[in-house]
């Protein structure tokens, strides 16, 4: 099962086309052609980009996919099969009603696989030990490093493995590549990184989070390494994402990267957008592992050359104050970066969405991580993830101090006595802070939070959010969640 | 050589402008001129007052314009004439000029900036003249011109504009007409002619036309200077199949109005009782000209931000009603007893509140998230009303009502190119069966089609009469009864079927409108 690619032979192809579909067709012809990656009779799995049921690009450009379907077909596979996890809490068998994908994967050669089983579970009511039934039939568990990882079969019995990876920013690791990508071959549950339950220091200082996440990603990277890789970045989707935010922008470079390594595709993507290997920690820990190489000499590339294609783009932003929200304002003390991605979401759905709601309730600040600076006079306070909650538990601004007035006839007393020059001594009382909201979780999660503002700020006064929670219930549906879980997706 | 209507009108023109001296304020004749290229006979002084003061904003602002007509091959100059203004735009003289001042050389008309540079040094040598501008027209824009002059005069003002759209579509697609310097308006006309691909802008008027109700609504556009009537009719006349659409401009003395002392709210009342309007409005040129500035400097490549920008402004000019514009009949809406009889059944209708920001930001969310920033998507547009019987069990009665369809690429958050789908070209064999096979053979020549909206034209006429026309008529029930149109397959279907189109599908119309008017119109406090 774990297939370790020949990266002595390492290939890699840069090509610049007119059209997304025109660039991948040249890239695979570049390197041999499609006869080189499948044979005759081969069950081929093509992995893509399906995160939301949203439109381009937070999804696999649907043109590339169709077109190497159609190259697929023409080199005699067998059965073309794709699909991918999607967002955690969202079912495949949403995404692809949503978006028509079932019939639209038939109509092209392919089928659309719901590896979260969520096309059978919709289909009537399955008692637990039945749905447990289906789970066994379509994963297996996968021990690596002493971790399990439940895999869906149909990936890991497919003769030839592809990754179709969209190129877009990422709050974590610079830039969605293939090696992330690869990440959803295992469900949401199975990419969560156990939570800093003591709240242990070291936790944060060592980014415990990030390099834990970084061993997973490469653990299940280990798990059926792909035959052909593609980073498309025709269109690329910079500034703000990888979903669709108020900042994002989608840059045109015409360019994509194809090879039969993940670790050199990323590698050589890298180096064509400016960005360093030693700030890219996933491809540095790959190489370490022996996945692939990181000497740019020792690849053999073909087609465009880096040098003639200088690329910059802007980045997500890698302060959460740059963020920039009107009436909120961040502060954040020590956080990993569990708390850094998931508040990156959070500040950048509020930023899109919720522009009115913002309006209607202002000052609000938002303290992220341990210890962050006290913020002063502000109406609203959100305490994001356990770490803010807990090491502000006694912090000046849990408490209010309340001035009590004496009655009117006292007060004309009083105005008296101090024109006479006595002074009245004033009665403080001190009160808990009502006007906090706490949304916990190591680090917390993305809807959970939605619901924790629509109650603590109440529905009249978030005319936004109320509106595209109501959208968010078309998708997310609880009995489907439930499902889910007990098939172990979430 | 040009129609001799055109001519005789052309003169008429220039004599009245002649007779005027500068400084010279309002000088009414009782005289007619039309408005050259169309039927609609104006008094001289407003013609003058509409050059006078658009020429300037819109084409050039500098004095002395030069014409030329040049031989098809662009070998020869025909003619040419000097027109000496005083005021930029106000032709008063016109002077055939020598053809020995000027020679003409065959790239001329393609390099049209030296070719001016070479007309003002040859005029300042041997005339001691210049010239701000010239317009250049080749024989056959002349000849073009002359067609379109032909019986103009008895021709209802839609058919006069579905003939001036084609004149225009024709000077432009065969590059028979050239300005210089060419001012903005002109540049905007031609790129909005190239960017439709070949698509007729009288097709767009054909589509959009029909669409309209029934109307009858004059508009006083105030200023300073000159307060204009626009009178705007779409009527039935005798015994006509189709409503005709009828278009009058005139003076307010025209109407035996005086308006000395008056304000906007009189003035209205005043209009109305005269012409006999439904509606009213009193706007201000100067918003309406600062208004179509910005249009025109925007590119045709419409950017969703510069898009939303307008947006933000019509509604910013929407809301504030009696301070840029006014309506008689005073719209029963803005009545604080209704409004305050509404809030208490949980309706915050208060249009003076409409959030201008908050309406072009969710507009542009939702698009966005749901379409994404490149997209493909075709519009169709159906007229089920032909068909009594329509079997929506399936997709293939779209066959018998589609009128229109239109593909829309977007990339990047900006229009890039709509192309006409002919029907012959997505219904060959009769059976469609699902969408997806229209959306299949659709991505093999477009790439990727990401949606498919398919709307009646009922729906949109629903639309445009009870939420433009009536737009602050309290008509509670044929609003929701529109609304309700929504939620038919037979009126609007998006394939594939998205979460706000499940939404719609799945709410009460009221409950919708609930959910939806805190972000449509501002709490009171800002
Ligand atoms: S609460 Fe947040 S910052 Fe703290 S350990 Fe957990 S994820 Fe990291």
């Amino acid at each position: 099962m774990k297939e370790q690619s020949d990266i002595k032979n390492t290939e890699v192809a840069i090509v610049k086309g007119d059209t997304p579909k025109e660039t991948v067709l040249k890239g695979i012809e570049i390197l041999g052609g499609i006869h080189k990656f499948i044979e005759e009779g081969d069950q081929v799995f093509i992995k893509f980009n399906l995160c939301l049921p949203t439109g381009f690009p937070t999804n696999t450009n649907f043109d590339v996919l169709e077109s190497l379907i159609a190259s697929c077909k023409k080199a005699g596979a067998s059965k073309i099969y794709a699909g991918s996890f999607p967002f955690k809490g969202i079912s495949i068998d949403t995404i692809s009603n949503l978006l028509n994908l079932k019939d639209y994967f038939s109509n092209i050669g392919a089928e659309l696989v719901f590896i979260d089983n969520s096309n059978v579970f919709k289909e009537k009511n399955f008692k637990k030990d039945q749905l447990n039934e289906i789970k066994n039939k379509s994963f297996s568990m996968v021990t690596i490093n002493e971790k399990e990882y439940l895999v869906p079969k149909i990936i890991t019995e497919s003769d030839k493995f592809i990754i179709v990876n969209q190129v877009n920013v990422n709050p974590l690791f610079k830039l969605n590549l293939s090696l992330l990508n690869s990440y959803s071959i295992v469900s949401p549950k199975y990419q969560e990184i156990g939570s800093n339950e003591n709240l242990d220091n070291d936790y944060i200082s060592y980014d415990q989070y990030k390099n834990d996440l970084i061993s997973n990603i490469l653990d299940v990277f280990t798990i059926k390494q792909p035959n052909l890789v593609i980073n498309d970045f025709f269109y690329l989707l910079e500034s703000a994402g990888p979903y669709i935010y108020r900042d994002s922008n989608l840059k045109k470079t015409g360019i994509a990267v194809i090879g039969n390594n993940a670790v050199s595709v990323d590698l050589i993507t890298l180096k064509l957008l400016n960005i360093d290997i030693q700030d890219y920690d996933l491809i540095l820990a790959a190489n370490q592992r022996g996945l692939g190489i990181i000497d740019p000499q020792k690849i053999n590339l073909l087609g465009e050359k880096i040098e003639d294609n200088n690329i910059i783009i802007d980045l997500c932003v890698s302060k959460l104050k740059d963020i920039n929200l009107k009436n909120l304002l961040v502060n954040s003390g020590r956080f990993c970066s569990g708390c850094y991605k998931q508040a990156y979401h959070l500040l950048n759905f509020m930023k899109t969405y919720m522009t009115k709601d913002l309006k209607y309730n202002p000052n609000n600040a938002f303290l992220v991580g341990q210890n962050p600076l006290e913020p002063e006079h502000f109406k609203n306070i959100l305490l994001f993830g356990d770490c803010a909650i807990k090491s502000t538990k006694n912090s000046n601004f849990r408490k209010i101090e309340k001035i009590l007035k004496k009655n009117t006839a006292n007060q004309k007393k009083s105005k008296k006595l101090k024109k006479s020059g006595s002074q009245k001594k004033e009665k403080i009382k001190v009160k808990t802070n009502k006007k906090i909201l706490e949304l916990p979780g190591c680090p917390p999660d993305i809807l959970d939070c939605l619901e924790l503002l629509i109650k603590y700020y109440g529905k009249k006064n978030l005319p936004n959010l109320s509106f595209y929670k109501k959208i968010l219930e078309t998708i997310v549906n609880p009995k489907e969640k439930e499902n889910l879980r007990v098939m172990g997706v979430i | 050589m040009i129609n001799k209507k055109f001519q005789k009108n052309w003169l008429k023109i220039l004599n009245y402008n002649s007779n005027i001296e500068l400084g010279d304020k309002f000088k009414l004749v009782d005289d007619k001129v039309r408005i050259p290229l169309t039927p609609i006979e104006v008094n001289p002084y407003l013609l003058y007052y509409l050059f006078e003061t658009l020429y300037p904003k819109f084409i050039n602002s500098q004095q002395n314009i030069l014409d030329i007509i040049i031989s098809d091959d662009g070998k020869k100059i025909i003619k040419s004439y000097l027109y000496k203004t005083k005021k930029a735009g106000i032709h008063e003289s016109i002077e055939i000029f020598p053809h020995d001042i000027i020679k003409v050389h065959k790239k001329d008309f393609e390099d049209i900036e030296r070719f001016y540079d070479r007309i003002l040094g040859g005029l300042i040598k041997k005339k001691g003249a210049r010239v701000s501008s010239i317009r250049v027209f080749k024989e056959k824009a002349i000849t073009y011109i002359n067609q379109h002059c032909i019986d103009i005069e008895d021709l209802p003002f839609d058919m006069l504009l579905l003939k001036f759209l084609d004149l225009i579509q024709k000077l432009v697609k065969q590059d028979l007409f050239v300005l210089y310097p060419e001012p903005k308006i002109f540049r905007f006309l031609k790129d909005i002619i190239n960017f439709l691909n070949g698509y007729q802008l009288n097709s767009l008027f054909k589509i959009f036309y029909p669409l309209l109700p029934e109307f009858n609504i004059s508009i006083i556009f105030g200023s300073q200077e000159l307060i204009i009537i626009l009178h705007l009719q779409k009527i039935f006349v005798s015994k006509s199949e189709t409503p005709y659409l009828r278009l009058k401009l005139m003076l307010p003395n025209e109407l035996d109005i005086n308006l000395d002392g008056l304000n906007e709210n009189e003035i209205i009342g005043l209009v109305r009782e005269r012409l006999q309007t439904d509606n009213t409005y009193f706007i201000n040129q100067r918003d309406v000209i600062s208004l179509l500035t910005e249009l025109i400097n925007l590119p045709v490549n419409i950017r969703e931000e510069n898009l939303l920008l307008i947006l933000q402004k019509i509604l910013f000019a929407y809301r504030s009603f009696e301070k840029h514009w006014f309506l008689r009949p005073k719209p029963i809406i803005y009545n604080n007893l209704l409004r305050f009889l509404l809030r208490i059944i949980g309706f915050n209708l208060n249009l003076r509140k409409l959030s201008h920001w908050a309406i072009p930001d969710l507009i542009s969310n939702l698009f966005e998230s749901w379409f994404g920033l490149n997209s493909k998507i075709l519009l169709i547009i159906s007229d089920t009303e032909k068909y009594k019987k329509l079997n929506l069990n399936n997709f293939n009665y779209l066959e018998k009502v589609t009128d229109y369809m239109l593909l829309f690429e977007i990339e990047n958050k900006t229009l890039v190119k709509i192309n006409s789908i002919a029907k012959e070209d997505l219904f060959t064999n009769g059976e469609i069966g699902s969408l997806e096979s229209i959306r299949d053979k659709l991505s093999e020549k477009y790439g990727f089609l990401s949606s498919i909206i398919i709307i009646d034209k009922l729906l949109l006429q629903n639309l445009i009469k009870h939420f433009v026309f009536e737009h602050s008529e309290y008509a509670p029930i044929s609003k929701i009864r529109t609304l309700k149109m929504l939620k038919k397959q037979k009126f609007f279907y998006i394939f594939p079927e998205l979460p706000l189109y499940k939404l719609i599908q799945k709410k009460g119309t009221i409950a919708l409108l609930k959910l939806v008017l805190p972000i449509l119109i501002d709490k009171h406090e800002f």
